[in-house]
């Protein structure tokens, strides 16, 4: 496979990308990833014969373009597991890293030819918008977690024009206790095999009155993950007393899933978060755009005053 | 077209109300006027209480994130329901600016048996300074709080998971009014979950009903070779079901591979089942599929 990443194959949305999920691959915390497909519409209303070619995209922990492979079908009334971990390359690597699980809908690209470069219209991002992934995060041998999502439309593409792309998370499932520990993975995709921004975070940690508790700064690159434990950002005197985490990023839009792991007994759970905007239904729908610039803004500010 | 747009906006108010929020969100318009320039919309969540695990309300002062700047600390009322949607108890808790005040559900509901299960809403005021800078600025605003509960299990257990699907509207004059949905909404999802009975102890499916009439639901489990399970409830207003699928209740399938859900007879779309992990007493995790 090759190990440089493919140029933009076009400037619109591929079949390729039509239904896919950024996974993370995070073997620095001992956990094993899967990935739980079906082949049904989850609205039981659309495309009832249709038949998906599932295809695995590998990042290594740099954010290169490891190989992409084909991991057969799946069809209506089916369900898959996929053992991510194991197929993600590269092959025994023990860093955390990206990988990509995508569905290809038989109807729009048939078996001979290129998903990747089979563009698709708008009629078809709508039309399977809510096709979406299980993503399964296990302890081997023991108990495991899942959480179902979707890569987001135009997840930082600019292919079809400048698009600026921001990021504002803020979250309350933060709890930290002795042998328990909240982490905050950060998920930067794009679906522009061209992307090469890398993403400057920032994230404050909040105890229950809204005290600030620590603060953290750092690069996301792109088609990386990056797990931070809040336990380790926090003074140890303090770290019981986590509530809640904001971050944002002026960079780059980003997905963020907090995972909660357990040491006695072991268990894990984790849980995607919200995009802000979805918080906010004003009448005019550019409103919503607005404020969450706004806040970003304010918080970048407050940042840089220290407070 | 200023009086074009007056005439449709009074034809639009004249409908009935579940089609006029159909044609205001096809129009990309979701904020019903009737609810005031400023209001929230609540989710429903699942709570239980049991030996061994307990439901944690962390309310998160979302406001403060949109609005850093100014003084949003505010009031929050939990009311928490029995199975049946029945009112068991609440409280009203003073949410600090940033701040995520914690209730344990247990301390509110301490007089019944255990164990046991509901709804619970909590609804997060606008705060004054927020509501007054949207309103200044001419810009009407539904808030909805798309918050995480939380469930504490034994020796640090915890999991959180987000709410199922707007439930219920708060208007700007404080009326509480059900989230617009038909008498006749019926809805099928196939959560795309492999249900794989050999990864847990049992797996809880929780069905919510999220209208103010009783609804019929189905549930069914099929196997790889199409043999079907199927579990029926007419479950109340605002109440709540869960059916605990283990091997005993899957007899009869081949449980070797994995099993496939369906759902039936939800009054919302978007209010798809949430499932619990079951792998021990007090260890589990949770999701929304």
């Amino acid at each position: 496979m090759p190990s440089t990443r493919l140029p933009a194959p076009n400037s619109g949305l591929t079949a390729l990308d039509l239904i896919s999920t950024p996974v993370p691959v995070l073997p620095e915390r001992g956990l094993v990833t899967h990935v739980g497909l079906s082949g049904d519409d989850p609205l039981a209303t659309r495309f009832g014969d249709e038949r998906f070619e599932v295809l695995l995209t590998s990042y290594d922990s740099d954010g290169r373009w490891v190989g992409r492979q084909s991991l057969g079908e799946v069809g209506p009334r089916e369900r898959r597991w996929y053992d991510v971990s194991s197929l993600a390359g590269p092959v025994g690597s023990r860093a955390n890293r990206l990988a990509v699980v995508h569905r290809v809908p038989r109807s729009i690209c048939p078996e001979d030819a290129d998903p990747s470069l089979a563009e698709v219209g708008a009629i078809d991002q709508e039309t399977y918008a809510l096709y979406r992934a299980v993503v399964q995060l296990s302890i081997p041998g023991g108990p495991n977690g899942s959480v179902v999502y979707e890569t987001p439309p135009r997840l930082n593409d600019s292919r079809r024009g400048p698009r600026r792309s921001t990021a504002l998370m803020f979250s309350s499932k933060v709890r930290v206790a002795p042998g328990a520990s909240s982490s905050v993975c950060i998920v930067h995709h794009s679906l522009d095999p061209a992307h090469g921004v890398a993403a400057r975070v920032r994230m404050l940690v909040f105890d229950e009155d809204g005290a600030v508790l620590a603060r953290d700064e750092r690069i996301v690159r792109p088609f990386t993950v990056e797990l931070t434990p809040v336990a380790k950002l926090v003074d140890p005197e303090l770290a019981t007393r986590a509530r809640s985490v904001v971050a944002w990023s002026k960079d780059a839009a980003l997905l963020f899933l907090l995972i909660q792991q357990n040491v006695d007994p072991p268990a894990v759970s984790l849980e995607h978060t919200h995009p802000p905007q979805t918080y906010l239904l004003p009448s005019d729908l550019a409103v919503r755009y607005r404020i969450k610039a706004a806040a970003i803004d304010r918080w970048d500010t407050r940042w840089e005053r220290g407070s | 077209v200023t009086i074009v747009g007056q005439v449709a906006r009074r034809a639009l108010h004249a409908l009935p109300l579940t089609l006029q929020d159909r044609l205001r969100v096809l129009a990309g318009r979701p904020v019903d006027p009737r609810f005031g320039r400023v209001g929230t919309t609540l989710d429903l969540y699942y709570w239980l209480v049991e030996d061994d695990i307990d439901t944690l309300v962390p309310i998160e002062n979302y406001f403060s994130v949109f609005f850093p700047d100014l003084d949003t600390a505010t009031t929050a009322e939990v009311r928490v329901l029995d199975r049946d949607g029945k009112h068991l108890g609440g409280t009203t808790v003073s949410v600090g600016h940033m701040a995520v005040p914690t209730v344990q559900v247990s301390s509110l509901v301490d007089k019944i048996d255990r164990p046991a299960y509901g709804n619970l809403t909590w609804h997060l005021a606008v705060p004054e300074a927020v509501r007054a800078a949207l309103v200044e600025a001419g810009t009407p605003m539904l808030f909805w709080d798309r918050s995480y509960i939380g469930y504490a299990g034994v020796g640090g257990v915890a999991a959180f998971v987000h709410g199922v699907d707007k439930t219920e509207v708060v208007t700007e004059t404080g009326q509480r009014r059900p989230w617009p949905m038909g008498a006749s909404d019926s809805f099928v999802a196939r959560p795309e979950l492999p249900v794989r009975l050999d990864d847990y102890e049992r797996i809880d499916v929780v069905l919510q009903n999220r209208a103010l009439a009783a609804r019929s639901v189905s549930l069914t489990a099929t196997d790889e070779v199409g043999r079907v399970v199927e579990h029926c409830e007419v479950i109340p207003p605002l109440g709540v079901r869960r059916v605990e699928i283990d091997r005993a209740w899957a007899a009869g399938l081949d449980v070797g591979g994995s099993l496939r859900l369906g759902i039936e007879g939800l009054p919302t779309r978007f209010g798809r089942p949430l499932v619990m992990k079951r792998f021990a007493p007090g260890v589990f995790s949770l999701m929304h599929c």
